[in-house]
């Protein structure tokens, strides 16, 4: 079963919640795509989501530089997985590519102003920061700390991207697995359904959610009401 | 036989588990911190390295004094740093004579009562190292003409971390001069070392279990023993022996 599509969770939704009529509709097109896009951020949080993997030239402003720090473009990350220096400006995290460690940015500040570390030819360390802006462009953005601050590298990344919700035109098809794709649908449909008068469709709903997500959605429930999370 | 830093390094990683860039317990920095550590510590159990330098020092004519050479290239990119460990034995190129050495209260009162230095072919010598281990000796007698020497000196091991650079080379390239035995044993020891170190947390998250800390230790010494044994095999002659002067 492939991934469903924006098109076929609607109707998966409606149909459930017994709303899936051309007349009169209980939601507008633009509430379905809401309530679809809440159950879709529930399950992008238990999908653990996927990798991305760029080259330098599209996450930072520039190459290494000499002061050891560099600027970023781009403004989806949720959190960067892997961070390379390597000397080929289009890889995006070869085999062949070093892996740097990351640090917290107060061990980069340590090691900028000590001497007592001797000389390495290439980055070891890295630490990230999201930087404070009031342009909305560029919310979300990092600045990258690197030791030594050596130049003649460049920096691909692998990184989580941040949830992007579903519409008609760009992003038609979630960033989950197939039985996730139906469970967007079956939660969107049980969020909908007691608004509209069907809340006795709730249970049988529900049922047929996957069992991993049956699992996580309860977990979740639990440690929002009681912060215990080890069960 | 001489290994990269770096390979030292990734070696102790693996033995950790500690692999995970994202989230590291310990950075390359901290590691080869250690290991500098453990080389010089281990080193200091081991017999001294013996260097023989061919004209490695000359005494001035008409001289008495003499400073052995400050500086000693251990490894490529290192300082040169010398410091001697102790066995120190000089050879006239001229006479092809090994000088006796002697204390510093005895060439004292050789050279006792006499206002001026008596001038010949030395026989014997002195050493005393300064405030910056500048290693430095008298002769008697005094030069009559400048002496080439050949020297045969122990150093003491060059501390790793005194890269001063060579061409592309750095940290990662270093040469820690052991052998694969001696290798190993500083593998387990900065091994053993850091695992001490590492808080329960991060050893839980590695799924290592830190009793393993005491086989570890046991293990070097172990083969830093065998090693020592290695270079007094190398030097000794199977027999007893008993050199008088």
């Amino acid at each position: 079963m492939a991934v469903l599509t924006l098109a076929q969770i609607k109707l998966l939704m409606l149909d459930r919640a017994q709303a899936n009529v051309a007349t009169d509709a209980p939601a507008t097109v633009a509430e379905q795509e809401r309530f679809i896009n809440e159950a879709y951020a529930d399950l992008w949080e238990i999908s653990g989501g996927s990798v991305k993997r760029v080259a330098s030239a599209t996450a930072w402003t520039s190459a290494s530089t000499a002061t050891g720090i560099v600027a970023g473009i781009l403004t989806d990350i949720a959190e960067v997985i892997s961070l390379f220096q390597t000397t080929v400006s289009g890889s995006t995290g070869s085999e062949t590519d070093t892996e740097l460690d990351q640090v917290e940015l107060g061990y980069i500040k340590h090691v900028r102003g000590a001497f007592g570390y001797s000389n390495y030819s290439v980055p070891k360390l890295f630490a990230l920061t999201r930087t404070a802006t009031l342009t909305p462009a560029d919310v979300g953005k990092l600045r990258l700390d690197y030791w030594p601050s050596v130049t003649g590298f460049f920096f691909p990344v692998h990184y989580r991207p941040q949830f992007t919700i579903l519409d008609d035109t760009v992003v038609t098809t979630p960033d989950v697995n197939d039985l996730e794709s139906r469970d967007i649908g079956l939660l969107a449909a049980a969020k909908l359904a007691p608004l509209i008068g069907r809340a006795e469709l709730v249970p049988s709903i529900l049922a047929d959610v996957s069992q991993r997500t049956s699992e996580m959605l309860e977990r979740k429930l639990r440690s929002l009401v009681s912060a215990d999370q080890d069960r | 036989m001489a290994i990269a830093l770096r390979r030292l390094r990734d070696r102790i990683r693996g033995r950790l588990r500690d692999t995970d860039a994202q989230a590291p317990t310990f950075v390359p920095v901290e590691y080869d911190q250690a290991i500098s550590d453990a080389y010089l510590e281990l080193q200091s159990r081991l017999p001294a390295a013996r260097l023989y330098t061919a004209s490695g020092l000359t005494i001035g004519a008409g001289g008495d004094t003499f400073t052995l050479p400050a500086t000693v290239a251990q490894y490529t990119g290192g300082d040169g740093g010398a410091e001697y460990r102790g066995d120190v034995r000089i050879r006239l190129q001229s006479t092809g004579r090994f000088l006796t050495k002697s204390t510093t209260d005895e060439i004292d009162a050789f050279r006792d009562l006499s206002p001026t230095v008596y001038l010949s072919v030395p026989e014997h010598y002195a050493l005393w190292e300064e405030k910056d281990q500048t290693v430095r000796g008298r002769v008697y007698p005094g030069a009559r003409v400048a002496e080439i020497c050949d020297l045969f000196v122990t150093l003491e091991a060059d501390d790793l971390r005194d890269f001063i650079g060579s061409g592309a080379d750095d940290m990662d390239d270093v040469e820690i001069l052991f052998s694969r035995t001696a290798a190993t044993a500083l593998i387990y020891y900065a091994a053993a070392d850091l695992l001490t170190r590492m808080a329960p947390e991060e050893q839980q998250k590695r799924r290592i279990n830190p009793q393993v800390v005491p086989l570890w230790l046991k293990a070097a010494d172990t083969l830093l023993y065998r090693e020592a044994g290695r270079r007094h095999d190398l030097e000794d002659t199977g027999r007893v022996q008993r050199w008088v002067p």
